[in-house]
């Protein structure tokens, strides 16, 4: 049952749209009678729309958008043709247009209620879940004047959704409030939508638009010039798109990618990859976020493989420079270029990509795995891989016994920015995609800095590559940061080092790392900023900038004899430094059972619920040569020792983590007594000594 | 068809009668909200006018106007004022009000009717109020209304479809020509002056300059036959003069079918104006 009808609806307007005087036009009409321009907004338009359904409608700037919905929403009648509707109608049109400023949020729930013409008693009714939605509560019998836009923003919304009307005018408005209320409403209306109601829905949001309706018609010049799936009149209309300002499209044989105002779009054999904003930058600036996709855009220069564009924040001096390539049909280039100037204290920077929910599974060069499901009751994101500084590709394929597969996506970032990691999220369940990120968090004395251009991000995004090549390019990655010897492999990965043996890891945790203790805290090597270089096929030296402490931590890692690394690690001090401790320590998984040092032995007792602290099992504070854990005769799983020696007689400790960890930890201490551990700017080696594994 | 438009009208405002009030009681609680005297000031207003004109007729000009010596001139003063500061008000407030609610009409269809109705409506509720001063002040001067106070509502009623049909017209109007109000306050300025507001309405029916089809065109002037009729209803304590009456309601509902005639055909296209 078709609930709305439309029959060659037309509207026209003047062209000469400003009123005029009734005196002047009186004297003008004795004097000559003037004829006005005329224009038609829509023409021929003719549409049905079922219960139950929820409708786009897409289009450029002036193509009768807008005018259309005045026309369902009845606020302007066309000029010729039919319009017939079914129940009624109620407007998302412009939020808290009857809302006047001197009356509280209450009065004015009701005020704008009647306006949208809900009964009394049903606002009655629905009064507490409206001011819930809104999370108004304090401040509903306080005059809107008094609220923030974001408040009065989200009451009208939340009288709006809760109006029940049979049919939903929903015009942009999901650009309201925070991140999260975007969130919220964009839920609300899915909800809404998967409930039944008719929603017709005008955007410039093409991602939202497709994720949110079943059907989508494009308007150009006033016309119908598509309609169909969201699919299909979405990517009509990206590709009947010229270089409008702002938009642009690149494309090499089965490949398009879609610029549009601060995000692109990726589309491979006419099918969408990604998936809301799709490509896109954030810059955070003084607690804020700015995305791309707010700034003022204009594009530069485009050819059809390439494209250069511009993005300006109105509000803060930030801009930013896109430069998208194709290189052939499997592979595209983007870099994002930021320039600030003086005044804009940037504390984040970062690009994310989001994809299509039927991407199942993730890969790093370091790891890889399932995503888990996006859940109906996800409000936030959720990261699916730890934020790794080491890593530069990360990318999304499907379960590849599927014939209808997407193509694998990957990125790989290939100028290395400082301070930079790489994440792996689900959003939430309103946008419903995985988000590929790259994260840039400045430290505090790094925020304020003057004009500046900056390179955010320089990536290749390769499409399409078989699985075969996907697990050959990690390997191949892996192996820039790893060093085997014999049956040992031990992989580089931001300040914590993992040891295999035979393939299968017996670290976990923060694995192999450093940490120092300064006054109270503890400054652990993961925490760090770490940049990885491979000297030869036997050496691998890693510098990590400390998070916390003025000093650098130096590692190298060398192969020695089969199964056995060394390591080294040395400190460069900035600026004076105090330690109280100093540890170098090996997390093993829970399976070893035994230790031992060069004094004495033991068994590590199991770890248990209420296992709540580290718990030191050496008794003696002796220096000694090595420490050491394995498993004993009866332990089934039978792994290798592990023993860490060092060079210079030192104190060694086995150690029970806590449950939440649940490993076993074997390290070497370094406590000073006060002002023993005094380092002053300088070089000094911390730790030198060997990894060995399966020995003896 | 014009009565198809009167009952179009009717059916419109029943049917959307809460979104007439709710619009009505924001206009009466944001007006006066913000005041220190709240809604006190919708019955100063004349209050002050008649102390004003009272003063000046007391001490300055001292007429000698055989009606007005007969009743009280406060009395006399507030009979007019009462009735002229709801249509005065009510005009100049409704013409512009259509587009002072552009952004709600671009964005939400309702009958457009509402809103210069639910302005006008605040503005009756002000008049009502300002009547029940008015008895109390007769009560004090000792002027007891006689059962003919019952014929108030008649001249109440037929001022309000007076008003309604003005007020239609040239908020429409204003829509598309933007001089409307200005030519509405000039208006009002010589209403005021063509009005027996502060002067007894015999004083032009006896000038010898004045024709007897003059005087007949005069008290056509709706205001003018309100006024009187309140003077007759209230001072003279009488059912006002039939004729007189039955002339201000012709012009009453005349100004309503135009009114509304000019507001229908306009209301279409308002929203793609305002």
């Amino acid at each position: 049952m078709s609930v709305l009808t439309l029959r060659d609806v037309g509207k026209k307007y003047r062209l000469r749209r400003e009123t005029g005087m009734l005196t002047k036009e009186l004297l003008l009409r004795l004097l000559r009678r003037h004829k006005a321009e005329e224009f038609w907004a829509l023409k021929g338009i003719t549409l049905d729309v079922e219960a139950g359904e929820s409708l786009g409608i897409i289009g450029p700037n002036g193509s009768g958008k807008s005018t259309l919905l005045k026309l369902i929403a009845g606020v302007t009648s066309p000029t010729e043709g039919e319009i017939s509707l079914r129940g009624r109608v109620s407007s998302l049109l412009e939020l808290g247009a009857g809302f006047h400023p001197y009356l509280t949020g209450r009065e004015n729930v009701y005020l704008n209620g009647a306006i949208l013409g809900i009964r009394r008693e049903q606002i009655d009714r629905n009064f507490d879940r409206i001011v819930d939605f809104s999370g108004i509560h304090r401040f509903i019998d306080t005059p809107v004047k008094d609220y923030s836009s974001g408040m009065y923003v989200r009451l009208a919304f939340s009288v709006a959704i809760h109006s029940d009307p049979d049919i939903f005018l929903v015009d942009e408005v999901l650009a309201v409030g925070d991140e999260q209320f975007q969130r919220k409403c964009r839920a609300k209306i899915r909800e809404l939508s998967d409930s039944g109601k008719t929603i017709v829905f005008v955007s410039h949001d093409l991602n939202i638009v497709n994720e949110l309706c079943d059907r989508v018609i494009l308007l150009q010049g006033g016309e119908i010039a598509q309609k169909g799936s969201p699919e299909d009149t979405v990517d009509f209309y990206l590709q009947s798109l010229g270089a409008e300002e702002g938009m642009a499209l690149l494309r090499s044989g089965s490949l398009e990618v879609i610029f549009n105002n601060g995000r692109i779009a990726l589309f491979k054999d006419g099918r969408m990859l990604t998936r809301a904003n799709g490509g896109y930058s954030s810059i955070g600036c003084r607690g804020m976020w700015y995305d791309s996709t707010s700034a003022e855009w204009s594009v530069d220069s485009h050819s059809g493989t390439e494209l250069v564009a511009t993005g300006t924040f109105t509000r803060v001096s930030i801009s930013q420079t896109w430069r998208v390539t194709i290189d052939n049909p499997a592979l595209l280039r983007w870099a994002v270029e930021v320039e600030t100037k003086p005044g804009a204290e940037v504390s984040e920077r970062m690009v994310s990509i989001m994809v299509s929910p039927e991407y199942t599974m993730w890969f790093t060069e370091g790891s890889g795995g399932e995503f888990p499901q996006i859940d109906v009751n996800d409000t936030q994101w959720i990261p699916v891989s730890s934020r790794d500084k080491q890593l530069r590709i990360m990318g999304v394929s499907t379960d590849h016994e599927k014939q209808s597969a997407l193509p694998s996506l990957s990125i790989e970032t290939l100028q290395r920015v400082a301070n930079a990691g790489l994440h792996i999220f689900n959003t939430d369940y309103a946008l419903n995609a995985r988000v590929l990120q790259m994260l840039e968090v400045r430290a505090d004395n790094e925020k304020q800095f003057g004009p500046s251009r900056e390179l955010l991000v320089s990536a290749k995004i390769t499409l399409g590559e078989p699985p075969q090549v996907v697990q050959e390019r990690l390997r191949e990655a892996r192996r820039q940061r790893s060093i085997e010897t014999g049956n040992l492999a031990a992989l580089f990965a931001g300040g914590s080092t993992s040891l295999a043996w035979q393939g299968k890891e017996i670290t976990k945790n923060l694995r192999v790392f450093s940490s120092i203790q300064v006054g109270d805290f503890w400054d652990d090597s993961v925490q760090g900023y770490w940049q990885a270089d491979r000297v030869s096929e036997t050496e691998l030296q890693a510098t990590g900038v400390m998070r916390r402490l003025p000093a650098v931590q130096r590692w190298i890692l060398k192969r020695s004899e089969e199964g056995t690394i060394d390591w080294t690690i040395l400190l460069e001090v900035k600026e004076r430094l105090d330690a109280q401790e100093i540890d170098v320590s090996i997390m093993l998984v829970p399976e070893y059972d035994l230790w031992a040092t060069s004094h004495e032995t033991g068994a590590f007792p199991p770890i248990t619920v209420e296992t709540k602290e580290w718990t030191h099992l050496t008794k003696l504070f002796k220096a000694g040569h090595f420490v050491e854990a394995r498993c004993s005769k009866a332990n089934r799983y039978g792994l290798p020792p592990v023993r860490l020696s060092f060079s210079k007689p030192t104190v060694a400790a086995a150690v029970n983590t806590r449950h939440q960890e649940m490993a076993r930890v074997i390290q070497v201490m370094q406590p000073y007594t006060r002002g023993a551990g005094i380092f002053e700017p300088g070089r000094y080696e911390l730790f030198s000594g060997k990894i060995a594994v399966g020995k003896g | 068809m014009l009565f198809d438009d009167t009952r179009r009208f009717v059916a419109d405002m029943i049917g959307h009668r809460e979104l007439v009030r709710s619009l009505t009681a924001k206009e009466f609680k944001v007006r006066y909200k913000n005041a220190v005297l709240g809604f006190l000031w919708t019955i100063l207003n004349p209050l002050l006018l008649m102390v004003v004109l009272t003063l000046v007729f007391r001490f300055f000009f001292q007429p000698r106007w055989e009606y007005t010596e007969k009743y009280p001139f406060p009395a006399f003063l507030l009979c007019g004022l009462i009735p002229w500061t709801f249509m005065a008000h009510s005009l100049s407030r409704c013409t512009s009000s259509l587009v002072d609610n552009a952004p709600l009409i671009q964005k939400v269809y309702f009958p457009r009717e509402i809103i210069p109705l639910s302005s006008i409506l605040a503005n009756l509720l002000n008049l009502l109020l300002s009547l029940v001063v008015l008895f109390f002040f007769l009560f004090l001067m000792d002027q007891m209304p006689s059962v003919w106070i019952l014929a108030v509502p008649l001249i109440v009623f037929a001022e309000l479809v007076f008003v309604v049909g003005i007020c239609l017209a040239t908020s429409s109007l204003h829509v598309f020509y933007r001089d409307v109000a200005y030519i509405v306050e000039v208006a009002l300025l010589v209403w005021w002056w063509g009005t027996p507001i502060f002067y007894p309405h015999q004083l032009v029916q006896n000038a010898p300059a004045v024709s007897p089809l003059l005087y007949r065109i005069y008290m056509a002037n709706p205001m003018a036959a309100i006024v009187v009729a309140f003077r007759q209803i209230l001072l003279e304590r009488r059912f006002p003069d039939g004729d007189l009456v039955g002339t201000l309601f012709v012009v009453a509902f005349l100004s309503f079918f135009i009114g509304l005639a000019i507001f229908r055909k306009k209301q279409a296209v308002v929203a793609d104006f305002v």
